[in-house]
């Protein structure tokens, strides 16, 4: 034992021995303690230093008498840590004021045992001398408590709690406690994946990560608030919420098998949902009816799109969660980047209820920023399972969107847009500008006006007579600056791929460098 | 001898000095001294020595029972006569004087209404040197000596006469016998040779008492307390005030208490376990001070002595450490009011002072140091 030797406010402060209380007050309580000893009531026999001297049994009587003062007296002169008394119940005799002063004056605490003294002093053998016996005792009842089925956090918490007989709390990955429970002591670190022993103003609180999905992260932590305790009781205490995690990680492996499997049979639907495979009461119309999806009526399709690297099914349940917190009655699918989701109604939905829906939808996004960002795009109403289809896609154009376009709060609804502008706006996206602008970069150092002949060409829909007339030049000019285009950009401007790679490219790099068209 | 008579003027004396001897018991001697001033009528009663009396016997004197009772009904004169006429008629011995049987309380001034009453001379001597509360807690009875036979009665006319009984047994008998007389009587006990007063009894106690009283009496409101301690023979065991007194109520015997003060600097604890008398003092658990010794609980402000009874939670007070009489601390009969003696399990403490005190002069010992 390399251990300091427990403080007497430790001690009274394990379980099993909160049966004493302090008589005297709780100062003089921040003493160590080196053992026990037994007395008998008229003399006190040789105490060391620092022992708890336990009397097991006092006559009537003694309580208020002379004697109990003479003996705090010589247990004082003999540096005892304490003495230990049994107090009857309430109304029963008691420690007379007087001498509850004259242990606070000669700073012996008096220690008054509401069970069986004898026990009491056992159990304080123990813990003084050897107490990885109790902590190992606690270790093998939680792994017994934890073995016995599948247990929820909250439950594993509920069984710790019982077995360290202290409150055990489920705080999420930040730290924030979930559940009715006590606050993270100060100092907690969340972002430290170590189990941490904190004690502030006496009273130690133990935090044990439960590894997440992802390594270097804490998916959950548990913590226990034990309250005044040595160090060898918070290292038990960390030990059996060390067990829990082991319980909270198999919930959370159990839980994801199910999740997936889950997720497979909606992603094959939703695939067939995407290709219009769903019409007409087949098979397939049925199955998705059985896990509660309505194709019939009118929907509105909306995509959450996750930014940066964020494991889906982690937050599938959150996503659902933020999205019912909005009473928004949608069914949600995990897809590809983020989920797709659909609302259905009798009516075809007003203006109104294409407001609500936008201003939850902001919300939900708020509610998940803890977790991680997101761009929502949103579809227009259609009717039936290929309207749903419809929507769907144009949820999910929209979400791309919105990635953009940090200004709109990258949310965006489709029907504020034209559908050209949509595909110019879509163009524009930072992966095509840049194409765009490297496109027609051998136009740009040569002499006569090559991108502005080739706009103003596809614009004219290919008539180099109407180019020439626009620009203002011959037209053996314009075939002339047409053919150079052609071999400067290794294209075939008869082939309408290139036509419209160009055109695009074209309407772009105007749209970024207006003053040069 | 100082002291060849008792006049009225030494009544309050007496009276104050008969109460600090009489360790927080022995009665509240107010009564007991305007009976002696009624009494006296302006005269004056013979204090004197053995040596002064010269040949003959004493017969020790003195009321024993509830003194509260007594304070409601006062001796009225003529029991005195009865008892003393039943123990001379037992005995054949008319007896030269009185002695008191107790030095302390009422006893200390209620012999001199006695030989008032019966013209007989007081000699300065008592079986105590203190308040204790049994007959068996006598001088005479301790050595061995009989105290019987014995008389206890009233002026009615009541009298009980014990003979050939044990110290223990006459207690028992008398302590049974007392609510047939109202609660207390007067008693006479078997007549003590003056020759052997030196070896049976507390010689010097009544003029001791006076002396006390004298002094006490110099108490002022701004007077030192450990001054007048000094002045008194006394030590000082703490200046504080009373933060917690509590009684027991016994099924047998006397009720027992405690009372704790705390002193007004450093917080230490004295604790006063008392009877009918402050019988042990323990400082912060220790016991300092016990029987034979004399323990006096004063009221700060006048130095008025509390007694038993009458101590209460929130007093300003000074306790103080009186030496016992001598004849106490003698090997041979310190069992009969040593602390155990009480049902105190803690061998008497002997305290820092002198006590090969001199007999006669008690209150002249040099301030103790605390």
């Amino acid at each position: 034992m390399t251990d300091a030797a427990p403080t007497l406010r430790e001690l009274i402060g394990h379980p099993l021995l909160a049966a004493a209380t302090p008589l005297s007050g709780d100062d003089d309580l921040d003493r160590p303690v080196t053992g026990v000893t037994l007395i008998d009531p008229a003399e006190t026999g040789l105490v060391r230093t620092g022992e708890i001297a336990v009397c097991p049994a006092v006559p009537a009587g003694y309580l208020s008498s002379w004697r109990l003062d003479a003996v705090i007296r010589r247990l004082r002169d003999q540096r005892a840590a304490a003495l230990a008394l049994p107090v009857p119940g309430p109304g029963g005799e008691t420690v007379l004021d007087g001498s509850r002063r004259l242990a606070r004056h000669l700073h012996l605490p008096i220690l008054g045992i509401g069970t069986a003294p004898l026990r009491w002093a056992g159990a304080a053998v123990a813990l003084v001398h050897s107490p990885a016996v109790d902590a190992a005792d606690r270790l093998r009842r939680a792994h017994r408590a934890l073995t016995r089925g599948l247990l929820s956090p909250q439950d594993v918490a509920r069984a710790l709690a019982a077995i360290l007989e202290r409150p055990v709390a489920v705080f999420g990955p930040d730290g924030t406690p979930i559940g009715a429970s006590f606050e993270p002591p100060p100092g907690f670190d969340p972002h430290a994946m170590v189990a941490q022993i904190l004690t502030v103003d006496g009273g130690t609180t133990v935090v044990v990560p439960v590894p997440g999905a992802t390594s270097g992260t804490a998916g959950l932590w548990l913590a226990a608030a034990l309250g005044p305790a040595p160090a060898t009781w918070a290292r038990g205490a960390r030990d059996v919420l060390q067990a829990g995690t082991l319980a909270v990680q198999r919930w959370q492996a159990t839980r994801r098998v199910v999740l997936e499997r889950d997720a497979r049979l909606r992603a094959g639907l939703f695939g067939d949902l995407l290709e219009g495979r769903l019409g007409g009461g087949d098979a397939r119309q049925q199955r998705a009816a059985e896990i509660g999806w309505r194709l019939d009526g009118w929907h509105v399709a909306f995509h959450l799109a996750a930014l940066g690297q964020v494991d889906l099914l982690g937050h599938s349940d959150a996503v659902a969660a933020a999205i019912a917190a909005e009473r928004i009655d949608a069914i949600v699918v995990e897809r590809g980047d983020g989920w797709s989701a659909w609302t259905t109604g009798r009516t075809e939905p007003d203006q109104d209820a294409s407001r609500d829906l936008l201003a939850a939808l902001q919300r939900v996004r708020h509610r998940l920023a803890g977790r991680f960002d997101c761009a929502i795009g949103v579809g227009r109403g259609y009717l039936d399972a290929s309207g749903l289809t419809r929507s769907l896609a144009e949820a999910w154009d929209a979400a791309r969107l919105a990635r953009g376009r940090p200004q709109t709060g990258r949310l965006v609804h489709i029907d504020r847009l034209g559908l050209a502008q949509l595909l110019v706006a879509w163009a524009s996206t930072e992966t095509f500008a840049p194409t765009a602008t490297r496109l027609l970069g051998p136009l740009e150092s040569q002499p006569g006006e090559l991108t502005a002949t080739l706009s103003a060409y596809l614009d004219a829909g290919g008539s180099a007579a109407d180019t020439a007339a626009i620009l203002g030049v011959h037209r053996n000019t314009v075939a002339a600056r047409l053919r150079r285009i052609e071999e400067l950009l290794t294209v075939d401007l008869n082939n309408p791929d290139d036509r419209l790679a160009l055109h695009l490219a074209c309407r772009v790099t105007q749209d970024h460098h207006p003053g040069s068209a | 001898m100082p002291i060849h008579h008792l006049g009225e003027a030494d009544i309050g004396h007496l009276a104050r000095g008969a109460t600090l001897l009489g360790s927080g018991g022995g009665g509240q001697t107010d009564a007991a001294a305007r009976l002696l001033l009624r009494v006296l009528g302006g005269g004056r009663v013979s204090l004197l020595s053995g040596d002064e009396l010269g040949e003959g016997h004493v017969v020790p004197v003195g009321i024993v029972g509830a003194v509260s009772v007594f304070t409601e009904r006062l001796p009225s004169g003529g029991e005195w006569a009865h008892v003393l006429a039943a123990v001379a008629g037992r005995t054949g011995i008319r007896p030269a004087g009185l002695m008191s049987i107790e030095a302390g309380g009422v006893n200390g001034v209620i012999v001199f209404a006695a030989a008032a009453e019966l013209g007989l001379p007081v000699v300065d001597a008592d079986l105590q040197g203190r308040a204790l509360p049994r007959l068996d807690q006598m001088s005479a009875a301790a050595l061995g000596e009989p105290l019987t036979p014995l008389a206890i009665g009233d002026a009615g006319g009541r009298l009980l006469v014990l003979d050939g009984l044990s110290a223990p047994a006459a207690e028992r008998v008398v302590r049974a016998a007392l609510s047939e007389f109202g609660g207390w009587a007067a008693i006479a006990l078997r007549p003590i040779p003056v020759a052997r007063l030196h070896s049976l009894a507390i010689v010097g106690s009544l003029s001791r008492a006076l002396r006390l009283g004298a002094r006490h009496a110099a108490w002022t409101r701004t007077a030192d307390a450990r001054e007048m301690a000094a002045s008194l023979g006394a030590r000082v065991l703490v200046t504080g005030r009373v933060v917690e007194v509590v009684r027991h109520r016994a099924a047998t015997g006397f009720g027992r208490g405690s009372v704790i003060i705390r002193a007004d600097r450093g917080g230490t604890l004295v604790r006063l376990e008392m009877e009918n008398e402050y019988l042990l003092a323990l400082v912060d658990g220790l016991p300092v001070a016990s029987t034979p010794d004399i323990l006096c609980v004063l009221d700060r402000a006048g130095g008025l002595p509390v007694s038993c009874d009458t101590v209460r939670g929130g007093a300003e007070v000074v306790a103080l450490h009186l030496p016992g009489p001598p004849f106490w601390w003698r090997p041979e009969v310190l069992h009969a009011v040593a602390p155990r003696a009480f049902g105190l399990d803690t061998d008497p403490v002997a305290p820092p002072l002198d006590h090969g005190r001199s007999e006669t002069g008690p209150c002249d010992h040099s301030p103790a140091r605390p």
